[in-house]
């Protein structure tokens, strides 16, 4: 396999071949982040074929240093196009999540060994503050997922999300205290 | 208490991965787009004389990329959308399905100085219209002293485009509302007619629609084909209105003809003391009547500020959309004097008579209005008036006073007809969700108005409710740039974002402290500003703010940030310009010190015939120009205002982002007192040879008040070869600038051509001079790469000899799966390598189809632009 650097570069220069193990190199990372904002399959399937078609369209114009984020950055606005075409739409929203499947698969990437040593009350818990997250707004909500769920760094969120890295910390504490206090008051 | 952070972290979340299914089809997708973007891309690659602008370096020429200059059309693909700006110069731009501009063509001289100034290729459109049109108000095509018109017409595929109100505002906000805007919608057919004819596509677009509107007859033919557009506006001859006046029971009645026609936009009456043919708005007007079928209106002593007893010229301007306007004839008429009831003298005493009852006086009234929102619209109904000098009722409406009265609030409707009482208006006419207040205003013939109650109506909107939210703001230092963000406003009545700056307010908002930005993207909610974005000042501390705009007119400030603007420019990075000049022949020739700064702005050229230091802007300035690779000028007799015989101090004044204007030293020089056509207009003189690795030319300079430009021009095929017959290879518009070279690559291997200089002349005299004979060598033999390739261990391998030559550029690395002597751009490429030691490509089979044979080969490119393709192997890929 090729060097990353040199992949990017013929992949600028619309090397196909190039791109292809590009796909093969983030295609799991991608996918992730595909599945953990929509809690869909098939939503998420459909996700990663248009971030990977934007990411070709927009080749010529990459500069960034990190790839990753660069693809993240398409991934969530092309997720958010699609999101604010739904609430247009006046889709259903079940108990918070797409659907009734989506619900089981968000709680199914919980990790549910019965081996932990997790109460039952933590994992009550747990799948609560899943649920709430789904509450947010996006511009709260993807911050959170980036940094808890992704484990990526303030400023790699920041390019992400294009928004100053002050914003994104600005935003992942007022989303945490939100968090809090949803949670406290359902549980009290 | 929930600590929500360690909740956070222990959500241990699995790592889900997308099956092998999904991942092919993704490739396969992307393999298709590659390949449509391939051929698109060689669609719109075309052949052409590149525009040699004097300021190269500000033009980036790139593969999909070029400047047209010429009658000439463009090529038009299926997909080709093209949006045209005719001011008086006149443009199109090609853009791609993301709205950028791939390329331009200038379709006048006029057009190629404008975008010599600014550089818009890659630029989105909407970003591209408003710096042109700007430039052309900077170079003097729109001016505060004439009517100005801007067409702008979008020609192709409807999907996306710029609607009517973003182009107005577009144009308005470049111009500070001082043109007539007009925007059309055309085929790409239109386009192809249009350059049929040899016509500018938006003029005929103009054409067209106006003889569909009916403004002008089926048959017409603008006389000025090749003027302005504004001199093509006023030679469409758009028919006028018959205006009559009379006198009646004390009023002056001026009647005129209906404007059946056209998108009419109402009836301007003027009114003059001393002009015979009075017209709008050079005189101004009286009243603005908006309702095509009143056709009349009544005077008395005062209407208008007009005074009894005088004599005045009336006329009628009719106004239609996109700024065509026509005046009709004009009548004289005198306003009758306000006539003063005469005393009656007292009775003298008679016997008293039999009661008879006498009718109650008459008095003058308002009529009570009510009102409703119907189904299709606003059903308004009111009293009748049955006063004997009743004139009409003024149907008012106003979104802002809740008691609206004519004229203060102006009117909708005007109607004269006592009995008619009621009337609706359809809802496409008011804004959704919006409240209005209407009420009936009663005009009598003494000239009284009297406004009735008045009755709100909120006008259907959304269903949504949304609150006229606050966008609230942050920022911090980043660098040499502040750094601004904010929150979106998420609203079906969104209209824009404000960005507020002040020194001293600590709660600035829009309007009363201005703004620095305008954004209308609900989406775009940051901002990096420095020092010099729109004034601001270095090292100064501002608050910032935002005020979001509503459509209903509404403006919600938001908090503020109070941050110090860095100071970013060096003192030492803002200098003058030292100007030097000299008169040769009956011209001055300017020129000074190019700046080099990334603040720069801009040059102004000023000449005062008094002060020996003058600057911009205490003495003016002859000349603005923007391109800090453009310092140089010829002025003469009569340019812009100055006057042969007479001595000016020249200076240039450099203008800097940040407001910084630096004045520099003065050269005092007298303008020659040239009678302008007398001098000789002439041809020059060329040479040339082949160089090395050119065609080198040179030719005489010309020395002429009335100079434009050399065209050079070659020819295969004539050995005199002139412009514009044989077209042109570039135009150079510095008459100082006399030499040009073209590489052999330019040109046909082992081909002689002809090349001359066409001299233009801004009197439109065009000067072809000799030509010189110049045969192209046959390129040395380059080098092609032999390749060896096999499968080792899993990969396709390749190796070729290296290229050792002083040209080399690169090895493109070519496969196909279908062409057995595959090459470089048909075949496109695998890999590319610049370093020519470097004669090794491997790559793993898995990219490969298996089972496939695929034809490798290596295609050596040239610095002289050739591409030398080498051997082909082929591999069974296992």
């Amino acid at each position: 396999m090729r060097a990353e650097q040199e992949l990017l570069e013929a992949f600028v220069k619309g090397d196909i071949f190039a791109m292809e193990q590009m796909v093969d190199t983030y295609k799991d990372d991608v996918y992730n982040l595909c599945f953990r904002l929509t809690y869909s399959r098939y939503d998420a399937d459909e996700l990663f074929q248009d971030t990977w078609l934007n990411v070709i369209k927009g080749a010529s114009g990459f500069t960034d240093k990190s790839f990753k984020n660069w693809i993240y950055t398409i991934c969530i606005n092309k997720y958010k196009d699609i999101y604010k075409k739904e609430k247009r739409r006046k889709s259903i929203v079940s108990d918070n999540y797409r659907d009734k499947d989506s619900k089981e698969h968000a709680m199914s990437l919980l990790v549910s060994d019965d081996n932990t040593e997790k109460t039952v009350e933590e994992k009550f818990v747990s799948s609560m503050l899943m649920s709430k997250i789904e509450l947010l707004d996006d511009k709260f909500k993807v911050p959170i997922k980036l940094f808890y769920f992704e484990d990526l760094k303030y400023a790699d969120i920041a390019v992400i999300c294009s928004v100053p890295e002050g914003t994104v910390k600005s935003r992942i504490s007022t989303a945490k205290n939100r968090l809090k206090k949803m949670m406290e008051s359902e549980l009290s | 208490m929930i600590d929500i952070d360690k909740q956070l972290e222990k959500l241990e979340i699995r790592t889900i991965k997308p099956d092998d299914f999904l991942v092919s089809k993704t490739k396969s997708r992307m393999r298709t787009m590659v390949k449509r973007q391939d051929k698109d891309r060689k669609k719109k690659i075309r052949k052409t004389m590149a525009v040699a602008l004097p300021l190269a370096a500000v033009f980036v020429l790139v593969a999909a990329m070029f400047i047209f200059m010429g009658k000439g059309g463009s090529p038009v693909t299926a997909e080709s959308v093209y949006y045209t700006i005719d001011i008086n110069p006149s443009i199109v731009l090609e853009v791609d399905d993301s709205h950028r501009i791939i390329s331009i063509s200038c379709k006048n001289e006029e057009a190629l100085d404008l975008m010599n100034n600014i550089q818009c290729l890659g630029m989105n459109i909407k970003e591209a219209i408003p710096i042109i049109v700007a430039e052309a108000k900077n170079l003097g095509y729109i001016s505060d002293d004439q009517e100005n018109y801007v067409l702008i017409a979008h020609f192709g595929e409807e999907n996306g485009q710029l609607n009517e109100e973003e182009v107005n505002k577009l144009v308005y906000d470049a111009t500070g509302g001082e043109a007539n805007v007009l925007y059309l919608m055309g085929s790409l057919k239109d386009k192809e007619e249009a350059e049929e004819k040899g016509k500018s596509a938006g003029i005929y677009l103009l054409e067209k629609y106006a003889k569909e509107q009916g403004i002008v007859d089926e048959g017409f033919e603008p006389d000025n084909q090749e003027g302005s557009l504004r001199e093509d506006m006023e030679a469409l001859n758009i028919p006028v209105s018959n205006l009559t006046a009379e006198t009646e029971d004390g009023k002056l009645i001026l009647k005129w003809d209906m404007i059946e026609y056209g998108e009419f936009s109402g009836y301007k009456i003027v009114a003059s003391k001393t002009n015979p043919e009075p017209e709008y708005p050079g005189d101004g007007y009286i009243d603005y009547i908006t309702d095509r079928e009143t056709i009349h209106l009544e005077i008395v002593d005062g209407f208008g500020g007009l005074e009894g007893g005088e004599s005045y010229w009336f006329s009628i301007t009719a106004l239609y959309k996109g700024g065509f306007k026509s005046t009709g004839n004009s009548v004289q008429a005198a306003v009758p004097l306000k006539v003063e009831p005469t005393p009656v003298p007292t009775p003298e005493p008679t016997p008293e008579p039999t009661p008879v009852p006498t009718p109650a006086p008459e008095v003058k009234v308002t009529s009570a209005i009510t009102g409703s929102a119907g189904e299709s619209g606003v059903e308004l109904s009111w009293e009748k008036i049955t006063h004997s000098n009743f004139s009409g009722y003024k149907v008012v409406a106003s979104k802002t006073n809740p008691n609206p009265k004519y004229p203060d609030d102006g009117y909708i409707k005007y109607i004269t007809d006592a009995n008619v009482t009621g009337k609706t208006f359809l809802y496409s006419g008011f804004e959704s969700g919006v409240t209005y207040w209407f009420s009936i205003t009663a005009l009598y013939g003494d000239g009284t108005k009297l406004a009735g109650n008045s009755v709100a109506i909120v006008m259907p909107g959304d269903d949504d409710d949304t609150e006229e939210a606050t966008s609230e703001i942050a920022g911090y230092v980043d660098g040499d740039y502040v750094m601004l963000s904010w929150e979106d406003i998420d609203s079906t009545e969104f209209q824009g974002y404000k960005v507020v700056a002040s020194e001293n307010n600590p709660n600035p908002k829009y309007p009363e402290d201005g703004y620095i930005k305008y954004i209308t993207n609900a989406g775009t909610t940051e901002l990096a500003v420095n020092e010099g974005f729109s004034g601001l000042k270095g090292g100064t501390g501002y608050y910032f703010s935002i005020t979001v705009l509503y459509k209903d007119g509404s403006k919600v400030p938001g908090n503020a940030v109070y941050i110090i603007v860095p100071d970013s420019i060096p003192d030492g990075e803002m200098g003058a310009s030292a100007i030097t000049g000299e008169v040769i022949g009956g011209n001055i020739y300017l020129s000074w010190e190019m700046i080099d700064s990334p603040a720069f702005q801009g040059y102004k050229v000023v000449a005062s015939p008094v002060n020996p230091n003058p600057k911009y802007p205490e003495d003016g300035y002859v000349k603005y120009i923007t391109n800090a690779n453009n310092a140089a000028l010829i002025v003469y007799d009569g340019y812009n205002g100055l006057t042969g015989g007479i001595s000016y101090y020249f200076s240039i004044t450099v203008l800097y982002s940040n407001g910084t204007k630096v004045p520099g030293n003065a050269v005092y020089l007298e303008v020659p007192d040239t009678d302008a056509g007398s001098e000789e207009m002439t041809a020059t003189t060329i040479y040339g040879e082949a160089g090395g690795t050119s065609v080198n030319l040179t030719w005489d300079k010309i020395y002429h008040t009335r100079f434009s430009g050399y065209k050079v021009v070659a020819s295969k095929t004539n050995p005199t070869p002139k412009y514009p017959e044989d077209g042109y290879l570039t135009y150079i518009t510095n008459p100082n600038q006399t030499e040009y070279s073209s590489s052999f690559s330019n040109f046909d291997d082992g081909e002689t051509y002809w090349f001359s200089i066409t001299v233009l002349y801004n009197d439109g005299t065009k000067k072809a001079g000799n030509a010189v004979a110049i045969e192209i060598p046959v390129g040395e033999s380059l080098p092609a790469a032999e390749v060896l390739g096999a499968i080792t261990e899993g990969k396709v391998v390749l190796e070729w000899n290296v290229i050792e030559h002083e040209l080399f550029q690169g090895y493109k690395v070519v496969a196909s799966k279908t062409n057995p002597n595959p090459k470089y751009p048909e075949d496109g490429h695998i890999a590319y390598k610049t370093n020519y030691e470097d004669n090794r490509y491997e790559s793993a089979v898995e990219i490969f189809d298996s089972g496939e044979t695929y034809y490798f080969s290596i295609t050596v490119l040239y610095t002289d632009g050739s591409k030398i393709q080498g051997n082909a192997v082929a591999l069974v890929i296992p």
